[in-house]
């Protein structure tokens, strides 16, 4: 069912073929009534909704199975487009603040810099890696693949970890003032972080390693009691606040598929 | 005493400059001075080990990269030890990634362990890339391989990767290994487990170690490993100490650090109580 072509020329000619019936669709959309629109988008959810669950109730092969892959492929190219959305709205929310001279203009600059930079180096890193450049030698890398390894391994990397570590002050500060033990609920929890804590660094299996690691002493030891913790206390805990999570996220999916979410069903649009 | 009872009560209000100078001191001071400690596997970490043994010959195993550089700190030394175990003991891996940057990153992982081991790329390790499409795409994923993902990660068809050769559908693999910094293991335990029965591993950061322990308890995990600590007690089985057991260290006074403080905090809050219950206000 609906096997990739291998001919080039016809697949751009119906990825062409595709952009133009896609774009007269958005037209006719455009153009139409709010009700109508809002009818399309209901109808269109609805279907939606209805194969996944159908498809996989219905003992398996059956009549819906052999379109199971193009909505695959269909789901692949529509989180493609989220991509390509996202990018847009940066460019668009940067691209005003830099028109505009806003206060945060700096910020926006730091955005289109590091984003065309990243973009042209990636791009010439993958197709054209010794472009404008002298031909790498044997022990050599070429000139984009280094300035490729420069942006990701030298800039990115170093810039998100940094952006990430400076959670470990925040939450040091926050605990700090926020863990107080002013009553036995607290003070149990005290006592659970502390041996958490402590058994998730080697410190921690410094500080018991001199109790043995046989018979029930050995439960004492930080590492086994957090162990004890996680898996007996904090398993149960977490599989019922999931369970709980799953019959809401059922629940908003219903509500979704019927198209009941006010916000989601465009409302006045 | 008087003055050590203010001194006191004065730590359940310590300027947050002071706390980040502390938590700064204590999470440096390991580069300066060395410090070992032990680390001592526990049974999760031990589990993903020995299902990374039991991966039967002729089978690959799938390194699911859906990390990026935010959690690189947590998420990095996990694979980078798991990788190295594969290599040793000579299982062939295919990469995939449902976030962009994670591919990229084990990629320059794999290569920088191959030339220790000899491994080369498109005979004993493929780099598939990222796969947009979330659940829905995996799905696919597990019942064709090469219509989901025809090319590797630099537009190489499978056809010029002999590796790829075996590797048509989930049933080819025998383990998923997956490396995550968010939620996304559902995805895998309702396609890769549920439909193909493939065993699946996870390596997650600290943050959210806790919601993944349900799975372990159920089976649809075969191992765990929870933060830095997972991949330090990863390289303890493997005889190793690298970036995972180097990065424990300052995570170690980092933790003490905060214990000390918040304990400070408390203190200072008892005194202050005392101080009031004494004067009978």
């Amino acid at each position: 069912m609906l096997t990739p072509l291998q001919d080039a020329t016809v697949n751009l000619a119906l990825v062409a073929g595709a952009i133009v019936v896609s774009l007269m669709v958005l037209v006719v959309l455009h153009a139409s009534p709010p009700y109508i629109r809002r009818w399309v988008i209901v109808v269109v959810t609805f279907l939606a909704g209805l194969y996944v669950p159908l498809e996989f109730f219905i003992p398996r092969h059956n009549f819906l199975t052999v379109w199971r892959d193009p909505i695959g492929d269909l789901v692949r190219v529509l989180a493609g487009f989220t991509i390509g959305l996202g990018i847009l709205n940066l460019l668009i929310v940067h691209g005003r603040h830099l028109l505009q001279r806003t206060t945060n203009f700096p910020f926006s600059l730091a955005f289109f810099v590091g984003f065309l930079s990243m973009t042209v180096v990636e791009f010439l890193h993958r197709y054209k890696p010794d472009l404008w450049a002298k031909k790498a030698g044997a022990d050599q890398l070429p000139f984009w693949t280094a300035a490729h390894k420069v942006l990701f391994e030298g800039m990115l990397l170093p810039l998100t970890s940094t952006v990430f570590s400076l959670l470990a002050f925040f939450i040091v500060s926050a605990a700090y003032r926020a863990f107080r033990i002013r009553t036995l609920e607290a003070g149990l929890l005290m006592a659970a972080a502390i041996v958490v804590m402590l058994a998730n660094v080697p410190v921690g299996t410094w500080l018991t390693s001199w109790l043995p690691t046989e018979g029930w002493l050995k439960w004492l030891r930080f590492e086994n009691a957090a162990l004890w913790l996680t898996t007996q206390i904090n398993t149960p805990t977490m599989r019922s606040i999931l369970f709980g999570a799953a019959v809401g996220g059922l629940g908003a999916a219903l509500r979704i598929w019927l198209s009941l979410e006010r916000s989601f069903a465009a409302g006045s649009q | 005493m008087e003055q050590l009872r203010q001194w006191l009560i004065g730590f359940q209000a310590i300027d947050r400059r002071i706390i980040y100078l502390c938590v700064a001191i204590a999470i440096a001071l390991p580069f300066i001075v060395a410090v070992r400690l032990p680390v001592i596997p526990t049974l999760p970490v031990q589990k993903f080990y020995e299902a990374v043994e039991k991966v039967p010959k002729g089978k690959v195993v799938l390194i699911a990269a859906d990390f990026d550089t935010g959690t690189e700190g947590e998420n990095g030394p996990q694979v980078q030890a798991v990788l190295e175990h594969l290599m040793r003991s000579r299982t062939p891996f295919v990469i995939l990634g449902t976030t962009i940057q994670g591919p990229e990153l084990v990629q320059s992982y794999a290569e920088r362990l191959a030339r220790r081991y000899g491994y080369r790329y498109g005979r004993d390790f493929v780099n598939l890339g990222y796969l947009p499409g979330g659940q829905l795409a995996l799905e696919r994923f597990c019942r064709s391989v090469w219509q989901t993902k025809p090319t590797d990660y630099k537009q190489r068809p499978l056809t010029d990767l002999p590796l790829m050769r075996k590797v048509r559908t989930a049933r080819d693999i025998g383990l998923v290994a997956e490396f995550t910094g968010s939620g996304v293991l559902p995805w895998y335990v309702q396609t890769f487990w549920a439909q193909f029965k493939v065993p699946l591993a996870q390596g997650c950061t600290g943050i959210i170690g806790p919601e993944q322990f349900p799975y372990l308890d159920t089976g649809q995990l075969s191992g765990l490993m929870v933060g830095l600590k997972g991949a330090a007690e990863y390289e303890a089985l493997l005889k190793v100490q690298r970036e995972g057991y180097r990065r424990m260290m300052p995570q170690s006074l980092g933790h003490i650090a905060a214990l000390l403080l918040i304990l400070l905090g408390n203190l200072g809050m008892w005194m202050a109580r005392r101080q009031i219950r004494r004067a009978g206000i």
